[in-house]
């Protein structure tokens, strides 16, 4: 069928879901802010339930309250993902197909991913993402070539270094939503974050003056010895990012010069004009 | 927060630093009383503990090594469950307890045959003894075999029927199965052994509510209902009070004294929930996309319902 565009953004929420309660099933919904027809851009997610996936209430609940928000914010549920319990099954389960096919009678592209537990590592060389697709009434395995994740290894390391940082339980899930309601489900500070950290790869192309003109790419490691001798190798992307990091670097040396060694290596060095 | 203050006194008082250790010990004692499950903290504030004030503790260090143990399993931190292992073994030769703290590593390392034999070996000596049982359970449930875990499960029910804990992990593992009317029943005997929780009432309620039709929907309704007087800050009671009532109104079976009851009903629900959602929205402007649709669905419900 038609082609599957897994953005940045919506990864990363996914990939955090499923670190933030490792425990447990979770799932969500596929948003795209796209319209209809041609590929299915998938540029948002919503994560929904962490616990009881297959009872009705509270996903009933969860659908119809995504289903405002998108009519509010001009999106459209275009799928739907789940992380098993178990990392060794990743097939999907009744309530999964169930909810699947509701979300296909309304978007005709719907898709269906499963993560797969067992491939999450920090270092895979591919998305660990199962997709299906609805072929007459089936869900089919998607056919690998036609879904495409763009600038991967940028996305897995803005994942782990939210993961790292511990910002993954910024992360709020309908679930959470609902044990404490001042949360917010839309994580709208998780997704400026992310937007932030993604943004080098576009501020570089957009910063290329017309006619040619070269872009500075910094990347330095910074190795600190902390309290319990752990070393903490930090990469940075992006001119905020390495903003911050060179304050925080600065803080650590003040408290404890002797434990702090900083080596800067500069990587691909085009100048700025 | 607390180990840097910890390195900042370190030399310089030591009736501070003496504060310093206490808080830790209390905070791992309160995680243990409670059966929190935050493994990775419980690491860090239990790791520090015994690497540094290990003397100052006394005869906690025992239990505190097995807490420890068991959330450094559960974060992959192998190094550190072997080393408390190898004290608690020191420590009490031949113990069952021990014991099955060596299996559960055996288990987190993925080898469940061996695990499965350490449990054995334990049950061969004292058949009585339910953590063993229960473990070689979880074995079962990890290696995705529910419908044999339900069996056993069942089977130690009946020995032991007032363990609550297992009676939940019965629940759950007939909702993943799908056996909503089994669930129900487990559901049941815990709410019977345990009147005022408001957790298990509004857990039977979902569960009656997935089953569907008019009569498992007006009994969802009344345990949502319950859940509510029980405590009435739980939003999934009331969630679920609001679209039970709408459902059963919407319902062409009902006659027009039930419809009207369950109007009612669904109003008042609709109002307790824009409150509560107003209430939350003031001073944070973090949730305002999310308040915004709750109020629209209301609406949009509303419409449909008349």
């Amino acid at each position: 069928m038609g082609e599957v565009e897994l953005s940045c953004l919506a990864y990363v929420k996914m990939y955090l879901h499923g670190c933030l309660f490792p425990r447990c099933s979770v799932n969500g919904l596929l948003l795209s802010s796209s319209p209809a027809g041609g590929a299915v851009c998938v540029t948002d997610c919503v994560p929904l339930l962490h616990s009881h996936l297959p009872l009705a209430p509270i996903t009933q609940l969860g659908l119809t309250q995504v289903d405002v928000w998108c009519a509010q914010t001009q999106q459209r549920i275009v799928g739907y993902y789940q992380a098993n319990a178990c990392v060794s099954d990743n097939s999907p389960t009744p309530c999964a197909l169930k909810i699947a096919d509701k979300i296909a009678e309304q978007c005709n592209n719907a898709v269906l991913l499963m993560i797969d537990g067992g491939k999450m590592s920090p270092d895979y060389r591919v998305p660990p993402i199962v997709m299906y697709e609805r072929k007459d009434t089936r869900w089919t395995l998607k056919d690998k070539h036609t879904i495409m994740l763009r600038q991967w290894e940028e996305t897995r390391e803005i994942a782990n270094q939210l993961l790292d940082s511990g910002d993954h339980s910024l992360l709020v899930d309908f679930d959470s939503h609902l044990d404490d309601i001042t949360r917010d489900w839309t994580n709208q500070k998780l997704n400026a974050k992310i937007a932030e950290l993604a943004s080098p790869a576009n501020a570089f192309t957009a910063a290329l003056p017309p006619g040619g003109g070269t872009v500075s790419i910094v990347k330095f490691t910074w190795i600190s010895l902390t309290a319990r001798g752990r070393q903490q190798t930090v990469k940075s992307m992006s001119i905020n990012h390495m903003l911050l990091e060179l304050h925080r670097m600065k803080r650590q040396w003040l408290r404890d010069p002797a434990s702090t060694n900083i080596e800067i290596q500069c990587l691909t060095d085009m100048t700025l004009r | 927060m607390l180990r840097k203050v910890a390195k900042l006194l370190y030399f310089d008082n030591w009736n501070v630093l003496i504060i310093v250790f206490t808080e830790m010990r209390d905070k791992l004692r309160k995680w243990r009383e409670d059966n929190h499950r935050n493994s990775e903290q419980i690491v860090d504030v239990g790791e520090e503990l015994i690497n540094e004030h290990a003397s100052k503790l006394g005869d906690d260090i025992w239990i505190i090594y097995e807490q420890v143990m068991i959330a450094a399993l559960d974060c992959s931190r192998d190094d550190l469950a072997w080393t408390c292992l190898q004290e608690l073994k020191r420590q009490f030769p031949g113990s069952q307890r021990v014991k099955r703290l060596a299996g559960m590593r055996l288990e987190a390392l993925e080898k469940y045959e061996d695990a499965s034999k350490q449990y054995d070996s334990i049950l061969q000596d004292d058949p009585t003894n339910t953590a063993a049982r229960k473990r070689k359970i979880s074995i079962l449930k990890a290696q995705g075999k529910s419908a044999e875990a339900i069996r056993e499960l069942n089977e130690y029910l009946e020995q032991f029927v007032g363990d609550q804990e297992a009676w939940h992990e019965l629940s759950e593992l007939y909702i993943n199965e799908h056996d909503y009317g089994k669930a129900a029943f487990c559901l049941e005997e815990l709410m019977m052994t345990n009147p005022h929780n408001h957790l298990y009432c509004e857990q039977y309620a979902e569960v009656k509510y997935t089953q569907g039709g008019l009569e498992n929907l007006e009994l969802s309704r009344k345990y949502f209902a319950q859940a509510l007087k029980l405590n009435n800050r739980n939003m999934r009671a009331l969630f679920g009070l609001y679209m039970s009532a709408s459902h059963i109104a919407a319902c062409p079976k009902v006659n027009a004294t039930v419809k009207k009851a369950n109007v009612k009903y669904a109003a008042w629900a609709t109002n307790q929930i824009n409150r509560a959602y107003q209430l939350a929205g003031r001073g944070t402007k973090e949730n305002k996309c999310s308040v915004k649709a709750v109020e629209e669905m209301l609406e949009s419900m509303q419409i449909t319902m008349s």
